[in-house]
């Protein structure tokens, strides 16, 4: 017990009583999706039909618990048990490929359907996720961003900042025009940022 | 956990109409200034922890909505260590039989997020509903700090509103919140109790909150390196206090003045036109001249709250509590006992009742004797009015005035007495064990607001025109009939040979041979020693009641004498008996036993009263009356004879 536990704290989500994000420090695990392999504490719930659903996000584990169970109730018993799994993460293994391209574009969706594309849509324009590549995101810029001077701003300041944060490798956020395909429109480089 | 929700849904269904919100959060978070601000009630607050110690509870009124909102004591955990955070622990505890809220409103101190959120983390295992309130985030973002309150709010799960206390508008947000409780948004999963799994949870919800730590502030680094220096600290801290009273002296006289010449002209008025008699010498002696006399001390009282709000709004008493604490600690007593013995600087009342604050029972008691000690605001107007017979006005010690530098010498000697008084009774019994730690919060330097400053002295004018209009009222009334029977018909006069033509020899003798002289003459021996004559001790023995009524008294024999002018009476009185008639009552060395006789005794109903509640039996206030009034007359007289020495 005298090493530090794993950060850990529940998010709900919107509409659904029954699921939870239990939020975990990015790079804990090491993949996203549905595990193959999960720790033995979360495995017997798994099992008893406790739990549901389990998929890891990338600064998440996502969990649904089956009807007779609630998190009011079994709260207390389940954070024990991701804690616990946490702690090993070698135990975790997962189904898909898990290529690290796999984590981004889900990071990269996450961003997009949370606050930064929320404040996009806000300001009447859009961004959707084009292509991801060795580290490297393609987005669309549309609406009111097409020509908007702090697209720019937007872009490397909220977006890239919250890709980031959910995936450190992250290589590069081009916003890619699409009315000329193929053409990139601008690459943003990293370095001005690493001055973080 | 079950038996909490139904009992606090019970309660709602029956307090549909009121509900009952209580504020929970650390010493110094704020609480007291949202709490009346939201009531627009004016509980006491201050820059230094440890200021609301009892509970208060005030109603507020919320859109149409009526809320009842309780200010409960700060405390850093629901695990009680003392008296006071046992109140907020038994407030929660819905088993408990106090009256359990409806939904707990906690302050979070924006710029100690780490720490409040482990409280934050008890006050949710209780069940009730609970609402956030972030204070000071104005002063996170000056010390470059920041937080994202939405991420916040989604990491808690429960409602979370950002209030910079002292400003009003920001308070439509937690209006709306405030009068359902039951709507409140629960954390789905309710945060962990372990130890480490709670600083596991308080750091992702940091990290989620995007929480970036304050800067320390520098400008309050700055002034604390001179502050807080040992020698330098010391010094500023003196030179302050000092100051202090100067100012109170040079500032306050203009205003006195004006005030004494109002009573003046009402007593001309009385003279004018209230034929001599009963009436008339009810109206010009007892009431002019005694409760007028103590009313003429309004501005100084006013001044004192004033200056000492400031202080403490700006911080300043909280560093003054922590250089105080390396001599205290040397005594063997504890910092938290030196900010018991700063509330009681204005009251020693709400300074036993800060005692709740130590954690040991031995050191409360050592803390509750020593506490009346302290110069109290009730002790102003006696002090005030001797200091006035014994230094002229003009009188200067090299750059500074000698009034102002005998008061700062009063205070000095009651502090340090007080400390000396603590000292003993904490040793007497405990032996030595260990200390408890002692955590005092060094608030950074704010600007105080004027509204909490305005507070504050509107406050205390309040309490001291309410003490005056009751128990300092009622005194002087059966002092003036004390002074006043038995009613000497003319008969008598001639009979005792005195010319009833004249006025002042009339009122001399009757004075002279009421029932209140006897009393006075009952006491004689005990007072003898000090230089007291009669009249002074029917002062003293009234002045039992609240030390004010000893002026009041002193008016009412000097207008009696004198009532065209009481100030020169009160100076020319001479002793009209005993081997020394003939020469003047006040000498030096009597005002200087007088003086330090109201410094020790414990001549307050009201201390009594509290220190009765606090300590549960009447053993110790009667040992508190006692221990000090044998001080008093042993001080009173050691300060008579030196004094005398001198001159």
């Amino acid at each position: 017990m005298s090493a530090p536990l794993v950060p850990l704290h529940p998010e709900p989500v919107a509409g659904d009583d029954h699921t939870l994000r239990w939020v975990v420090p990015v790079g804990v695990l090491d993949f996203v999706g549905a595990p193959r392999e999960v720790p033995a504490c979360l495995q017997t719930l798994l099992d008893d039909g406790t739990i549901e659903a389990l998929a890891v996000e990338p600064a998440a584990v996502r969990i649904r618990l089956s009807a007779p169970a609630s998190w009011r109730v079994d709260g207390p018993r389940m954070r024990a048990a991701v804690q616990e799994a946490l702690a090993v993460p070698e135990q975790w293994s997962p189904v898909g490929n898990g290529s690290p391209d796999e984590v981004l574009r889900m990071a990269v969706q996450e961003v997009i359907d949370g606050d930064v594309g929320a404040y996009v849509r806000s300001h009447g324009g859009d961004v959707a996720l084009l292509e991801v590549h060795d580290g490297e995101v393609d987005v669309r810029l549309s609406g009111t961003c097409t020509h908007c001077p702090a697209s720019d701003v937007t872009l490397t300041d909220r977006f890239e900042t919250a890709v980031r944060a959910r995936y450190p490798a992250l290589r590069a956020v081009r916003a890619r025009d699409d009315t000329a395909p193929g053409g990139v429109r601008r690459l943003l480089s990293l370095t001005p940022l690493r001055r973080r | 956990m079950n038996a909490g929700r139904s009992k606090s849904r019970a309660s709602v269904a029956t307090l549909r109409a009121i509900p009952r919100l209580a504020l929970v959060g650390s010493p110094n978070s704020g609480k007291t200034t949202l709490f009346n601000a939201l009531t627009g009630l004016r509980a006491k607050t201050g820059n230094y922890p440890g200021v609301t110690v009892a509970r208060y509870e005030g109603t507020g009124r919320v859109a149409d909505h009526e809320v009842v909102v309780e200010d409960l004591p700060g405390t850093y955990s629901l695990d009680p260590i003392s008296p006071d955070e046992q109140i907020v622990t038994d407030v929660l505890d819905p088993l408990h039989d106090v009256d359990t809220p409806d939904g707990l409103v906690v302050t979070l101190d924006a710029t100690t997020l780490r720490r409040s959120l482990g409280l934050l983390s008890h006050v949710l295992h209780t069940g009730l509903p609970v609402c956030v309130v972030l204070t000071f985030t104005d002063e996170l973002t000056r010390r470059q700090g920041s937080l994202d309150v939405d991420a916040l709010r989604r990491a808690l799960g429960v409602p979370v509103v950002s209030v910079v206390a002292g400003r009003r508008h920001d308070l439509s947000e937690l209006r709306e919140l405030l009068p359902d409780p039951q709507s409140w948004s629960r954390p789905p999963v309710l945060p962990p109790t372990g130890p480490s799994e709670v600083s596991s949870w308080i750091a992702s919800v940091l990290s989620a909150a995007r929480y970036v730590m304050p800067a320390v502030d520098e400008r309050t680094r700055r002034v604390d390196a001179v502050l807080l220096h040992p020698l330098w600290g010391t010094l500023v801290f003196f030179a302050t206090m000092f100051a202090f009273f100067q100012v109170i002296f040079t500032v306050a006289a203009p205003l006195q003045d004006a005030l004494e010449r109002f009573f003046g002209y009402l007593g001309s008025l009385v003279d004018a036109y209230v034929p001599a008699g009963w009436l008339g010498s009810f109206l010009s002696d007892a009431l002019l001249g005694g409760v007028g006399g103590v009313l003429v001390f309004l501005p100084q009282i006013a001044l004192l709250f004033l200056l000492v709000s400031l202080l403490e709004g700006v911080g300043y008493m909280s560093r003054a509590a922590f250089l105080m604490d390396r001599v205290m600690s040397k005594a063997g007593l504890e910092g938290r006992a030196f900010v018991a013995l700063l509330s009681s600087l204005a009251c020693a009342v709400p300074g036993i009742m800060a005692t709740r604050t130590l954690p040991s029972a031995r050191d409360r008691i050592a803390t509750m004797m020593a506490a009346p000690l302290m110069t109290c605001s009730a002790r102003l107007p006696v002090y005030v009015l001797l200091i006035g017979l014994l230094v002229e006005p003009g009188t200067r010690l090299g750059p500074v005035g000698a009034q102002g530098a005998v008061m700062f010498g009063l205070y000095l000697l009651g502090a340090v007495s007080a400390m000396v008084a603590a000292w003993a009774f904490s040793r007497i019994g405990r032996g030595s064990g260990p200390l408890l730690p002692f955590y005092m919060e060094m608030p950074p330097y704010r600007m105080p607001s004027a509204r909490s400053v305005a507070l504050s002295v509107w406050g205390a004018c309040q309490t001291f025109l309410r003490k005056v209009g009751k128990i300092i009222l009622l005194t002087t009334v059966v002092l003036w009939l004390l002074l006043n029977l038995p009613a000497r018909g003319a008969a008598d006069l001639r009979a005792a040979g005195v010319d009833t033509r004249d006025d002042a020899a009339v009122s001399a003798y009757v004075i002279d041979h009421s029932y209140a002289a006897d009393a006075g003459r009952f006491v004689e021996p005990v007072f003898q020693p000090l230089g007291f004559d009669w009249r002074i001790n029917i002062g003293v023995l009234a002045s039992l009641s609240a030390r004010e009524v000893f002026v009041a008294t002193l008016g009412q024999v000097a207008a009696a004498e004198d009532p065209d002018n009481p100030s020169t009476a009160l100076q020319d009185m001479t002793l009209d008996e005993g081997p020394r008639a003939g020469e003047p009552l006040f000498t030096p060395p009597v005002l200087a036993a007088l003086l330090v006789f109201f410094l020790y005794a414990l001549q307050c109903m009201s201390t009594v009263g509290v220190l009765r509640r606090e300590s549960g039996s009447w053993r110790w206030p009667a040992i508190a009356f006692g221990y000090l009034f044998v001080l008093a007359w042993v001080m009173a007289l050691t300060a008579r004879l030196v004094v005398g020495a001198v001159t």
